[in-house]
């Protein structure tokens, strides 16, 4: 006896395959880019995060330090401080230059053992009508770094030897910063502005800032293509600072809807005024 | 027979979900945990900057109970030392350590109440005031849960100056969290970690450096507060514009037991002695070697001329006290005294003295006038203090050469004792008040004068001789915008407060007391000194309130690191 069985093979018509694929190409389509903007918004979210800690750490670092700042002299010069200028500290002395970047310089109260490793506070001594810490000088100097910020604190004994120089970027994506409207006797004012971090755009070169001359447009003859350029304080038309143009073609277009952040203070030197 | 019926499936879907799951979780949590990062770096930034609100509120604390222990008033509370603590023994200023020591890093505890009525805290003790009494709550929400605050107050040491002693203020501030709180994390950013002092949290067991056992950024302040004197803003010499010191000669503060200057009475505090408005390009001082000021210079404007120049050998400071800007010189305008409508020879006179800060409102019910030419020889001074006599001179009044005018005291009994609680009068010039050659005014020894001259004045300490010696007895107002000059070999002794006069004084002979006017120059070799006595004495001053003297932030943790393994304490 033959048993025959018959094995009976189901399969989609060539109608129903097509359509399958077709929805599961949608649907893989949708997910992806419900994936791919998700991703977008968590990475500008980021990014504005990011931004914004910067921002608020440049801000609160500048106008604590401002706060207490007290009357000195810039490190091997007889220039008082607080003092803005352009140069460079190099080997814990300041060296200017005009083509330098600008550099807000204060100093502070020697409140620190420079002998202790762990901030032991020095106690305050009265001579000629003024308080003074210790002995030595600590000098604090703001500067743009590239694109970064950075905060380098010099600390020197009473013979002018360095005891340490510290330099810590502590923000990134910087423009410009700029010390402005300042008698440097009562107030200090600065302003520090960010290059804008966006995602959304194409291009990915170098970032660019300065003056936007004539004010229309950069220089086409700045970057190459693929760069980015923020109109930073020095334009001569205050209405285009902060924007932000692309270059592309071998020519800078303006990004619409996109502006450079800047963040200011301007902050009371206690010191000064309460002697 | 065939039996076909052979199968393959493997079952490799399962694995794909799973690894997808997994993935997608991975990347889910990853998110997450950024996101809260960013999230607890944000709520840590706020809780940093409301623990400087606390610090603050400490600073404002201490410095309110200062200002009401020098200048009690009935409300809202008599008593300025209400809650504090006092602890019998000294701040303690250790290093910071893990094992943070009270009163420096901890809050202090222990003490006893601070009596109503007690002065600020001497050198063998401090004060504080707990956090029980600086503390603001909110338990029920999301993120820091209260700010508190505790501050102690001491001396330091016993450093001080001639208006009494110097405060250190030292203020905490901490923004607390709850004890579960997952924002103790603190951000992965280090940066923000070193600078908000955060990082510490999740050291020392979860404890914070200053807080103790609470979690939150802490901020610390430490103020050095300065006594300010009761009495005017005036200084020795005090100008709506500029000094200019181009001779030999130098200006100093003293004290002494009869208001007569000596080297030896001078103030070596060097107290901020010379203040002006608006320097513009005029104000100097000459640099050739020798000090000018022994004493600080406050100034609007341009920084005057070689005010911190060190020139010499051995080198020489100009200004040997503090130089500061801004000046803020408020001189009350004086005035000349008004006469009483339908009362023939009756005046009424309102006088402020920048030095002393006293307004007094004097009535007079009688007057003597002369006439410019008419002005006898001698007079006697017959009023009391708050009445005294007025004499007024209509027009120029001038001793030239050969002549002379005498003040002389009441006296009483016999023989005749001068009496000085009933020799004050005030002589109202309402001209030029000159003296000239060897033309001579003699202030009797117990007299007290109070010249008002409507003109310009010109006197030398050669031709006025103010023979109590001290300051306080001859005083010259000056009314409206004109000259003085002071020049000669001997010793001016006076004040003069003529807002609007532009100044000179020149010759060899010293100056004694204080000008207020609105430029001065001094060219000659003579020396100006301020008595202290003029705004309250230096001994021991009523201090009308405490001004900062110095402001810091300690943004310190002792594991504050950077990269190098440097600490990173500013």
């Amino acid at each position: 006896m033959k048993i025959f069985t018959k094995t009976k093979y189901a399969a989609f018509t060539l109608t129903e395959l097509m359509v399958s694929v077709g929805c599961g190409v949608l649907i893989l389509a949708a997910v992806v880019a419900a994936g791919v903007s998700l991703q977008k918004s968590y990475a500008a979210t980021e990014a504005y995060s990011t931004t914004e800690g910067n921002e608020l750490r440049v801000l609160d670092y500048v106008a604590m330090d401002c706060r207490r700042a007290t009357s000195g002299t810039v490190p091997g010069t007889a220039t008082p401080t607080p003092y803005v200028g352009t140069g460079s500290f190099v080997s814990g002395s300041w060296v200017a230059a005009s083509s330098g970047t600008m550099a807000l310089i204060l100093s502070l109260p020697v409140y620190y053992s420079s002998t202790s490793s762990s901030a032991a506070p020095n106690t305050p001594t009265l001579s000629s009508g003024v308080i003074t810490y210790g002995s030595g000088s600590v000098t604090v100097s703001y500067q743009q770094s590239g694109t970064n910020f950075t905060r380098e604190v010099i600390v020197q004994n009473s013979g002018g030897t360095v005891l340490s120089d510290t330099i810590t970027p502590i923000a990134q994506n910087v423009a410009s910063f700029a010390v402005t409207d300042t008698d440097l006797t009562n107030w200090i004012s600065c302003s520090i502005m960010f290059f804008p971090t966006f995602t959304h755009n194409a291009g990915n070169g170098t970032w660019w800032s300065g003056l936007n001359n004539p004010d229309t447009a950069p220089a086409n003859s700045v970057g190459s293509n693929g760069d980015w350029y923020a109109i930073n304080g020095t334009a001569t038309d205050p209405t285009t600072v902060g924007n932000v143009y692309f270059k592309s073609g071998g020519t800078y277009s303006l990004v619409e809807n996109e502006k450079a952040t800047t963040v200011a203070c301007k902050t009371f030197l206690r010191n000064a005024s309460a002697r | 027979m065939k039996n076909d019926q052979t199968y393959n499936d493997k079952g490799s879907v399962l694995v794909i979900a799973l690894m997808t799951m997994t993935i997608l979780t991975m990347i889910c949590a990853t998110s997450l945990y950024i996101t809260s990062q960013n999230t607890g770096a944000g709520v840590q930034t706020a809780a940093w900057q409301q623990s400087l609100t606390g610090a603050e509120m400490g600073i404002d604390a201490a410095v309110r109970a200062l200002n009401q222990s020098a200048s009690p008033s009935a409300s809202p509370n008599p008593n300025p030392w209400t809650n504090w603590k006092t602890v019998n023994s000294t701040l303690p200023t250790p290093a910071p350590s893990s094992s943070p020591v009270l009163g420096y890093t901890y809050e202090p505890t222990g003490g006893n109440a601070v009596g109503s009525g007690s002065p600020p805290p001497d050198t063998s003790h401090y004060y504080y005031l707990p956090s029980a009494n600086l503390s603001i709550s909110y338990p029920n929400t999301e993120g820091t849960t209260a700010v508190n605050a505790w501050v102690t107050i001491d001396t330091w040491g016993t450093l001080s100056n001639s208006n009494g002693s110097w405060y250190r203020v030292r203020s905490t501030g901490q923004a607390a969290f709850q004890a579960n709180s997952v924002y103790k994390r603190v951000s992965s950013n280090r940066l923000d970690s070193d600078l908000r002092n955060t990082i510490a949290m999740n050291l020392y067991g979860g404890a914070n450096r200053k807080g103790g056992s609470s979690l939150g950024p802490t901020r610390t302040i430490e103020a050095i507060l300065q006594p300010v004197p009761k009495g005017g803003s005036a200084r020795a010499i005090t100008l709506s514009n500029w000094l200019a010191m181009t001779g030999g000669g130098s200006v100093d503060a003293f004290s002494s037991p009869n208001g007569q200057w000596s080297s030896a009475f001078r103030d070596a505090s060097n107290p901020m002695l010379v203040a002006e408005g608006a320097t513009g390009n005029q104000a100097k001082f000459a640099n050739t070697g020798q000090t000018y000021v022994y004493g600080g210079v406050t100034y609007s404007g341009n920084a005057p001329t070689n005010v911190n120049a060190n020139s010499g050998n051995p080198p020489v400071k100009d200004v040997l006290g503090q130089v500061s800007t801004p000046a803020v010189v408020s001189l009350p305008t004086p005035t000349d005294p008004t006469a009483v409508s339908g009362n023939s020879g009756h005046y009424n006179w309102t006088y402020q003295n920048p030095w002393s800060g006293t307004t007094t409102n004097y009535s007079f019910n009688s007057s003597t006038a002369y006439s410019s030419g008419g002005v006898p020889t001698a007079i006697t001074a017959n009023g009391t203090a708050s009445s005294p006599g007025l004499i007024i001179i209509n027009g120029d009044f001038t001793v030239p050469g050969g002549k002379s005018f005498t003040i002389n005291p009441t006296t009483t009994g016999s023989p005749p004792v001068a009496s000085s609680s009933n020799s004050n009068v005030i002589i109202w010039v309402q001209g030029k008040f000159t003296t000239s050659g060897s033309g001579m005014i003699t202030q009797s020894s117990g007299t007290s004068v109070t010249w008002i001259v409507d003109g310009d004045l010109t006197v030398s300490g050669s031709s006025y001789n103010n023979q109590n010696g001290t300051a306080a007895t001859d005083s010259f107002v000056g009314i409206g915008n004109n000259k003085f000059t002071d020049s000669g070999s001997g010793t001016f002794v006076g004040t003069v407060n003529a807002p609007g006069y532009a100044g000179t004084i020149s010759g060899s002979g010293d100056y004694t007391g204080a000008f207020a006017g609105s430029n001065l120059t001094i060219s000659g070799s003579g020396s100006f000194h301020y008595d202290e006595a003029l705004s309250g004495g230096s001994s021991n001053p009523a201090i009308g309130n405490y001004a900062y003297a110095s402001w810091f932030e300690d943004n310190s943790d002792p594991t504050h690191k950077d990269t190098k393994g440097n600490y990173v304490v500013y």
